[in-house]
């Protein structure tokens, strides 16, 4: 059973606080749906104690008297009366006893759409400091990740794979910065991908080792210069558009992608 | 009976699951810049272990260059307790056990099994061993339990959960 099922069921429960043996036996090992449960629990004790106004005197007295009055069911309209603003209200109150569940839609509706207009029209909520400073860098991350794909790397087909993904990664993280960074700090990834291509893919692709057959080693080295391939014309596109002191760190990441390609595409025909 | 108020409820439930939907907010231009900023030279030197780990062709270098990219990062922790920046020293903890459990421990053991305890490798790779369990030390002295950082309650989890790496290096 998913955690969906299982938290529709909690809300098909008459009363959540009494939870069946299979779904207590979910929410002890899952502790979204125990969440959930707790509130369910909550929000059932916190209704029950909501303060109720009591009946007027007789009024259970009247609705025995209605639930064993004799044939026809459907009463005829009483005669409209004309004069006192009692006799509006209680056709008013008899016409929402009548209709309490066009009624209830209509005030949930209502509340709804009151709702729905508070939170369109609500200032943002600012940023606390606290979550601020947690903010993690993506490309941190995904650095690391590659650093431990490559300490692993048991092969020169993993190394060639994790070096192209970590070059995809930072020529997609300078395209973002393109426009916000100075140029000093673009220029700075531009070199962290020029090595990454120079230094690390193109003398990979020589190590590919004489057992992976020619046909394999082509199509993991077509595959990788054409990402590189990508990369140049994303540099190339954006640097017209870029910032005047972002293009030169686009063109650099574009020539190194594209002098990458070919060395990769020239191992591949090479059969390295 | 009981359908109006269950549909309520459910209404109420939606309602609060609705309103609890935060998501992590968006980076905005300036906290891109900020984050690249702090972490420059940091991604610089794991870049540099990076292309360093793809030509190392021992065991022993592997081990060399993952213990050198675990101890770029100690280095950015030993930064970041000095600024007091608890968040940034739990983030940093938990990617240097990252590296040090996915990547330097593993290669440690891998170059055990292959080189000699008496050849020159065999005593290179003792060093590293010391150097890695030195980082992890060092990580810890960084926030020591008696100062603001080490009373911090999500520094003390980080910190804990380096036992692991100091179990697996001795």
């Amino acid at each position: 059973m998913n955690c969906d099922a299982v938290q529709n069921l909690i809300l098909a429960l008459p009363d959540p606080r009494e939870l069946t043996p299979e779904l207590r036996e979910h929410t002890r090992g899952c502790a979204a749906c125990a969440g959930f449960a707790r509130r369910a629990a909550k929000l059932e004790t916190v209704l029950a104690a909501l303060p109720v106004p009591a009946a007027p005197e007789g009024k259970k007295a009247d609705l025995l008297d209605d639930l064993t009055r004799p044939d026809p069911m459907m009463l005829p309209m009483p005669a409209a009366r004309r004069s006192g603003g009692n006799g509006v209200a209680e056709r008013a109150a008899r016409f929402l006893r009548r209709n309490a569940g066009a009624a209830a839609g209509l005030a949930a509706a209502a509340l709804i759409a009151v709702g729905g207009l508070w939170f369109a029209t609500r200032p943002p909520k600012p940023i606390p400091d606290e979550l601020a400073k947690v903010q993690k860098h993506p490309l941190l991350d995904k650095v690391v990740a590659r650093d431990v794909q490559l300490a692993r790397a048991a092969s020169p087909t993993q190394k060639l794979e994790a070096l192209g993904g970590m070059a995809e990664e930072l020529a997609g993280e300078a395209r973002g910065m393109a426009r916000l960074a100075p140029g000093a700090e673009l220029r700075q990834m531009a070199g962290w991908y020029e090595k990454v291509v120079r230094d690390g893919l193109v003398p990979q692709s020589a190590k590919l080792p004489p057992h992976v057959p020619a046909a394999e080693k082509a199509a993991l080295l077509q595959t990788i210069a054409t990402k590189l391939d990508a990369d140049a014309a994303a540099a190339d596109k954006l640097s017209g558009e870029a910032p005047q002191d972002a293009q030169p760190a686009l063109k650099r990441i574009a020539d190194a992608a594209r002098d990458g390609g070919q060395k990769l595409r020239a191992a591949a025909r090479g059969g390295n | 009976m009981t359908r109006w108020p269950h549909t309520l409820l459910a209404f109420v439930l939606l309602s609060a699951w609705a309103g609890a939907q935060n998501g992590a907010p968006a980076l905005t231009a300036e906290d891109k810049v900020r984050l690249f900023r702090d972490n420059s030279a940091l991604i610089e030197s794991l870049v540099n272990d990076g292309v360093a780990l793809s030509a190392a062709e021992t065991p022993v270098k592997r081990a060399e260059h993952s213990r050198s990219a675990a101890r770029a990062i100690v280095n950015a922790i030993a930064q970041a307790a000095t600024a007091e920046n608890a968040d940034r020293v739990v983030e940093l903890a938990g990617l240097f056990r990252t590296v040090a459990r996915d990547a330097v421990v593993p290669a440690l053991d891998d170059a055990r099994r292959v080189v000699s305890p008496e050849s020159p490798d065999g005593k290179k790779l003792r060093e590293l061993r010391e150097q890695a369990a030195r980082d992890v030390s060092d990580v810890r002295a960084a926030a020591p339990p008696t100062g603001k950082l080490g009373t911090n309650a999500r520094v003390k989890d980080a910190l804990n959960a380096l036992d692991e790496i100091s179990d697996a290096l001795k």
